[in-house]
């Protein structure tokens, strides 16, 4: 149906279509930080939320970006170059939100994770909520967010982890956190398929995207998410964890690349020994499958495939005194029918 | 079986049992003298349904019953008897049923202050206690709790209260007066900290209450005050209210009350004590980080700053940037030393510059100046400390580029990333500051065209130490190595992937304050 010329759509019957995302993308491809600010705010002019457009907009393009630097065709360069635009278009829409009518809610990404514009658009639709955010920034040290959280006596934690792998440290934060007698609710992939790991490790609630962060803040929190958070299920986790430098170090000698990848393929190693005790700590081996699967795409261009098998190989004989943990292991080598691919 | 009915009678009357009996038709045929005792209205030829004990009378379906009578507490069980008659053993369970209750009691009693001992330890912060404090015994205790208290200074000395009740979303806030307190009897002497017992009041004069209570709660039952005390004096005062249709409070729970009051205090003041330290170290803490930088005309400005591992995040490093008429003048160092000793000198460091650059502008000479002006100060020879230091005079050119005029006092060179993917180091050298009267600094000159970019930083980049195996330092190979990959980047996109390479390189070990500040021309 075609609304009269003279009564354009209301914002709220349209979508922020393909075209409009494509110009978007353009100008952060241009590095135009001009042009990106002057596009979201037009949106706004048009009726559009600061909600919709960080949602709808900046966000499906950061997805967009992600995906062109991860296949190649955008080198980390221009990745960072486009993120510093989009974040710039974010403080502009931030600055158009009015002051708080609520609570005060903490947003930090987890220990190590410097991928921060989710983050920032999370805080910016949650504080178009009417929530007072603070912001803590990319990579929060636990015991940084535990001395602000002492300080402010906030309502609730939104912790954001991207990748698997830091799963271990966003465990650490949320433990912390509820020490403190604040709850937490997750946020992000790191999390797992629907954030089925953030219940073990003592989250309140997951969401996937902004919005979620709204509406699980919308539902009371209970003082039970707060506290000591549920033992890891699996008693071989403290071991495994104390040994991670070692088996990072034992595997690395076994597949003794050139020097010139050494660092890259070290730094693999370290991320998939990390996928392994995040898998330990939260008792599913699906995230060490999943993370093998991701990982072989990237090991496989500085070593190739053999070498992810030996990896796991070493790490099974390194730790022949934990059955469940090699079971985990092997699972993973051998992938599954559901899992992403095969390694090894 | 005695043949002699009296012996009979003799052994049924010493059993510490009720005993009665009855025939086919439910009449009673014989009670023993227990039974006499316990149920005196149960007599031979009474119909027990129809009998004056309601348990009994009801029971006549069933084979047991558990009643209260008389004061006593009564459990009754039936067996049939030969010819379709039957006998009830009643026995008195009072003391044990007593004892069962007791024990019950004293371990919801544990149970509560278990709880209320391992939530109200966790928070530091003083709302959040008082939260806490408010949430902890509805309905447990009461139907609603109040906390009235005064909050610390600066704030001014009000009363406030705090509340939670059934049916309460969460707790709800709000200011009190004097006025109200002083209607409610017993709440300024729990405010003034005067230890007396707590007393439940009884639908009392407690009208001004209805202010604190929530809408639809009426008048209260009763009304339980118990001071908060702690080792710091009162910390306030919990009002425990009860609906009307509830029972009042028992000594039990006015002990308990007591108890939890005093937990409640104690983390209270805790949390004002911590309340107190934090704020000092805030105010310390803010004015020792890095500023904002200021957005200056024809160039871009970025800083990074990560402190060695404490909680307040201040530290020996430090940058900062002044505008001058032609561009602006930046400064980037470290104080030798870690933490809140380091941070204070290095604020000393930075109120120098502040007032010295309106003397002088040219980075060298300011140096000098700087060098005398730290050396001068009481007692700098006892201390000991030193500062390395970087100075930069930047100036618009009419192109679109910047010069460049770094002094240095003994500091890393500063790197220069042209657009294209070079990397220069600019040599500067120099002395430490603020460790020798005849210190001698140096300087250089350098340009920057649009799209180049100057970074300065800290040894606490280069010496991070780590690394995914043996550890290492991150070292100058591998700064250069990240700053040709970006060049072009915005500073701040380019300090953001240092900071970034340099955590990931850290892996979580410890290091030492990090601190950077990028300009680029255009």
């Amino acid at each position: 149906m075609t609304p009269p010329p003279d009564r354009p759509t209301s914002a709220a019957e349209r979508r922020i279509g393909p075209d409009t995302l494509a110009a978007y993308l353009g100008h952060l491809d241009a590095a135009d930080r001009a042009g990106a600010v002057a596009l979201a705010s037009g949106l706004l002019a048009d009726g559009f939320s600061v909600t919709d457009v960080l949602v709808d907009l900046v966000a499906v393009a950061q997805r967009e970006v992600g995906l062109r630097w991860f296949t190649g065709s955008w080198s980390i360069a221009q990745e960072h170059a486009a993120t510093h635009v989009s974040e710039q278009v974010v403080d502009a829409l931030g600055a158009t939100i009015g002051p708080p009518r609520r609570g005060h809610v903490v947003m930090a990404c987890v220990e190590g994770e410097w991928h921060a514009l989710a983050a920032r658009i999370v805080t910016e639709v949650v504080r178009a909520a009417g929530w007072r955010v603070t912001f803590l920034g990319a990579s929060v040290p636990a015991r940084h967010l535990v001395s602000y959280l002492h300080q402010t006596g906030p309502d609730a934690v939104l912790l954001s982890c991207v990748q698997p792998n830091r799963l271990v440290r966003a465990a650490r934060m949320v433990e912390a956190s509820r020490a403190a007698g604040v709850p937490v609710l997750a946020g992000g992939p790191g999390f797992g398929p629907d954030g089925r790991w953030a219940a073990t490790i003592g989250a309140a609630g997951w969401g996937a995207s902004a919005r979620d962060a709204v509406a699980l803040l919308e539902r009371p929190l209970s003082a039970a998410h707060t506290g000591a958070p549920p033992p890891p299920p699996d008693d071989a986790y403290v071991a495994v964890l104390h040994r991670r430098r070692e088996l990072v170090r034992l595997a690395l000698a076994a597949v003794d690349p050139p020097q010139e990848s050494a660092e890259d393929v070290a730094a693999g190693i370290a991320h998939l020994v990390d996928a392994l005790i995040a898998a330990v700590r939260v008792d599913d081996d699906r995230l060490l499958r999943d993370f093998v699967g991701w990982q072989e795409e990237a090991l496989t261009s500085r070593g190739g495939r053999a070498l992810l098998g030996e990896v796991l190989g070493t790490l099974e004989r390194a730790l022949t005194e934990h059955p469940r943990v090699v079971a985990r292991l092997r699972a993973a080598r051998d992938g599954a029918p559901d899992g992403p691919g095969r390694a090894g | 079986m005695p043949a002699d009915d009296h012996l009979a009678r003799e052994l049924l009357d010493g059993l510490a049992e009720a005993v009665v009996t009855v025939d086919q038709a439910g009449v009673v045929t014989l009670v023993n003298a227990m039974a006499a005792d316990l149920l005196p209205e149960v007599a031979p030829g009474v119909d027990l349904a129809a009998c004056r004990v309601p348990a009994l009378a009801d029971a006549a379906g069933s084979d047991s019953f558990e009643t209260e009578h008389h004061g006593r507490r009564l459990r009754g069980l039936r067996r049939p008897l030969a010819d379709d008659r039957s006998a009830w053993y009643v026995r008195d369970v009072t003391e044990e049923h007593a004892r069962t209750d007791a024990l019950l009691a004293e371990r919801s009693r544990t149970a509560f202050l278990a709880e209320a001992g391992s939530r109200l330890g966790l928070s530091l912060h003083r709302e959040q206690t008082l939260r806490t404090a408010v949430t902890l015994p509805v309905p447990y205790l009461a139907d609603a709790a109040v906390v009235v208290h005064r909050p610390p200074p600066p704030a001014e000395d009000q009363p406030h209260w705090i509340r939670y009740a059934t049916g309460d979303p969460g707790p709800v806030t709000g200011l009190a007066g004097w006025p109200v307190v002083e209607s409610v009897p017993g709440l300024v002497e729990a405010l003034d900290g005067d230890l007396t017992e707590p007393t439940p009041w009884l639908d009392a004069e407690l009208a001004d209450l209805a202010e604190v209570l929530p809408a639809g709660f009426g008048r209260p039952g009763t009304v339980l005050i118990s001071p908060m005390p702690s080792a710091g004096g009162p910390a306030g005062a919990l009002v425990l209210a009860r609906r009307r249709k509830r029972p009042g409070f028992d000594k039990r729970e006015i002990g308990l009350a007591r108890e939890f009051a005093g937990r409640a205090g104690a983390a209270l003041a805790a949390a004002e004590l911590y309340g107190e330290q934090a704020h000092l170290a805030r105010v310390l803490q803010n004015s020792l980080l890095p500023p904002a930088l200021p957005r200056l005309s024809g160039m871009t400005l970025a800083g990074g700053y990560r402190a060695a591992g404490d909680s307040l995040r201040i530290g020996g490093d430090f940058y900062d940037l002044f505008p001058t008429g032609d561009g602006g003048l930046f400064a980037l160092g470290d104080v030798c030393g870690k933490g809140v000793g380091a941070a204070v000198l290095t604020g000393r460091v930075r109120q120098s510059l502040q007032t010295l650059r309106l003397v002088e502008q040219r980075p060298r000479e300011l140096l000098e100046l700087l060098n005398r002006a730290l050396l001068d100060a009481p007692d700098a020879a006892r201390r000991a400390q030193f500062t390395t230091l970087l100075l930069g005079a930047l100036r618009r050119e009419p192109d679109g580029g910047l010069l460049i005029r770094v002094a240095g006092g003994g500091h890393p060179s500063p790197l220069v990333v042209r657009a294209g993917g070079g990397v220069e180091t600019v040599r500067v050298g120099g002395m430490p500051v603020g460790a020798l009267t005849d210190a001698r600094f140096a300087d250089a000159e350098v340009r920057l065209a649009p799209g180049d970019l100057l970074l300065a930083y800290t040894d606490g980049v280069t010496e991070a130490r780590g690394g995914p195996t043996e550890p290492a330092m991150f070292g100058d190979a591998r700064l250069r190595q990240a700053l040709a990959t970006g060049a072009g980047l915005p500073p701040a996109a380019l300090v953001d992937r240092v900071l970034q390479l340099v955590d990931e390189w850290l892996d979580g070990q410890s290091h030492d304050d990090i601190a950077m500040l990028a300009v680029a021309a255009g």
